[in-house]
């Protein structure tokens, strides 16, 4: 065959890429035919390039061809419209009419709803990003890896939004896509009812698969990112209860003579408040990396704040579940206090001798008290507003519409009222 | 010409053209090129149209030791050229009257 023939062939092969491989062989296989048919034929290499278009043009027009083809194998949301058209008018006994407005009320809704999970999915992704770049934004400049790893849970969890929302978007195509069949086959003439292809179908296609790539490198990317600095394994164990991997013990010794006045009050850590051996007031605190304890005595008031340094994102939320740390106050035996104040918004409270008047407070933790031993019933007021109050390891207390009080006044002899309230936890008297 | 219309005029002629017997790309190219002005190449993706929607199948035999694809047309094919057909007799009838109108303005 002639030199420049063979390079038609050979650049019309090079122009035809992209095009799925059995597609792509018919075609070279046509245009050989063709061309050596012509030979045969006794025409002009000259004159059989002149009739014939460029290799571009002519694998342009096959590429056209083959995704409208696609298009109508494949009929999608933008043909749906047209199907439904097209029914109106085809359709004319009552009965079907009344089916088929049926059958496409009830495809539209699901489609519809399901369209809808799709933007909801959509939408808390970006505010899930936006909540965590937030968070991260509030944490200290010198905590760098925090907030790198808060930024990167962000991307993580919107990432897993996005697949979501991808997923359903899928759904919700495919469902279309065979409600549509459906009402097509229903129809006599299924090959008219798509007047208007998709051209460009086939390139979209493409795109999808691009986006799920996208999605995927989005949750790796987060996933590395948040995994590297350690952050995701702290929350995980705090959601889980479980004690900090590294906690340093603090601990402070005070005179009892000094001190008239306690006040405690931790976010997440449990306090337990016990006689202890010594003649001296003993604090001590299991002190984890996001919490700063923060001790004073000042005009003989002892008061324990512990402080969260802002190392961990969403820590309102996350200080509703205790991590396991405990802050422990042992006081000499027959200490007397004017006030006694505990009070813990995540974590439990223990008071295990109840000789001191004291309040107590927390919101989802619970609260045991032991009586202490010998010493006469001690007047109780237990209050919960979600949990329950067991005395005796049975239920007690009177329930009302919001709320459970119990209320324990020995007539003679009592001397210290303890003072027990908790919004979510629930309260344990022995 | 319209592009559409020059589409569905194409598969008419192809059709057309396989009623009278089978035949293969080269030779159903040169019997179109005396019809209608359409590039030679342009065929093809004619063939494979009609081919996916089922009015013509194809298939191979040798000849002068090559094989060579010939086309026939299919039950299918016959329905869709008849539908052409109709068509195609309210076409006429608007071009009659499209021209007629002219020759009265002209």
């Amino acid at each position: 065959m002639d030199e420049r023939l063979k390079t038609f062939l050979e650049e019309l092969k090079v122009q035809l890429a992209g095009l799925p491989e059995l597609e792509k062989m018919e075609a070279l296989d046509y245009y050989t035919e063709y061309v050596s048919d012509a030979v045969d034929e006794g025409v002009s290499p000259d004159e059989i390039l002149s009739r014939l278009d460029s290799p571009e043009k002519i694998a342009a027009m096959i590429k056209a061809e083959t995704s409208i083809r696609k298009a109508q194998s494949n009929p999608g949301l933008k043909n749906y419209s047209s199907v439904v058209k097209y029914a109106r008018f085809s359709i004319t006994r009552p009965i079907s009419i009344f089916l088929f407005s049926i059958i496409i009320f009830c495809t539209y809704s699901i489609a519809f709803s399901l369209f809808l999970v799709t933007i909801a999915a959509a939408a808390g992704a970006c505010l899930v990003f936006a909540a965590c770049t937030y968070e991260a934004l509030r944490m200290p400049f010198t905590y760098i890896t925090g907030i790198i790893s808060t930024i990167g849970i962000g991307i993580f969890l919107s990432g897993v939004l996005i697949l979501t929302a991808y997923l359903f978007f899928i759904l919700c195509r495919l469902f279309i896509r065979m409600s549509t069949g459906l009402i097509a086959r229903m129809l006599r003439k299924p090959g008219r009812s798509f007047p208007e292809f998709n051209e460009d179908a086939y390139e979209k296609k493409a795109n999808k698969s691009r986006a799920l790539k996208a999605g995927l490198f989005i949750i790796t990317a987060g996933l590395i990112i948040s995994l590297s600095t350690g952050l995701p394994i702290k929350l995980f164990m705090i959601f889980n209860s479980m004690k900090p991997a590294n906690v340093t013990m603090r601990e402070w010794s005070y005179n009892a003579a000094d001190i008239r006045d306690i006040s405690m009050n931790t976010a997440h850590s449990h306090i337990r408040l016990e006689e202890g051996k010594s003649d001296k007031i003993e604090v001590s605190y299991e002190q984890s990396d996001w919490m700063d304890p923060e001790i004073s005595d000042k005009d003989g008031k002892l008061s324990f704040k512990e402080k969260f340094n802002g190392r961990i994102p969403f820590f309102p939320l996350i200080s509703m579940h205790e991590n396991n740390a405990e802050l422990t106050i042992r006081l000499p035996a027959g200490y007397n206090a004017e006030v006694i104040s505990l009070e813990s918004r995540g974590g439990f409270i223990w008071v295990d001798s109840a000789n001191y008047p004291a309040e107590v407070r927390t919101y989802t933790g619970s609260i045991y008290l032991k009586p202490g031993v010998g010493e006469p019933t001690p007047s109780v007021k237990a209050v919960t507003s979600t949990g329950t109050i067991q005395v005796s390891e049975k239920d007690a207390g009177k329930k009302t519409a919001n709320k459970t009080v119990y209320e324990n006044v020995p007539s003679a002899g009592s001397k210290s009222i303890m003072d027990l309230e908790t919004d979510r936890g629930s309260i344990f008297i022995d | 010409m319209d592009a559409q219309m020059k589409k569905g005029l194409l598969d008419a002629c192809v059709l057309h053209i396989l009623l009278k017997g089978d035949t293969y790309g080269y030779k159903l190219t040169q019997e179109m090129s005396g019809i209608m002005d359409a590039s030679e190449s342009a065929l093809y993706p004619v063939l494979r149209r009609l081919e996916s929607q089922g009015c013509l199948e194809t298939y191979s035999a040798e000849h002068s030791g090559r094989l060579r694809r010939y086309y026939r047309i299919t039950t299918e094919g016959v329905v869709r050229l008849n539908e052409y057909k109709e068509e195609l007799t309210e076409l006429k009838n608007i071009i009659d009257f499209i021209t007629g109108g002219d020759e009265k303005n002209g």
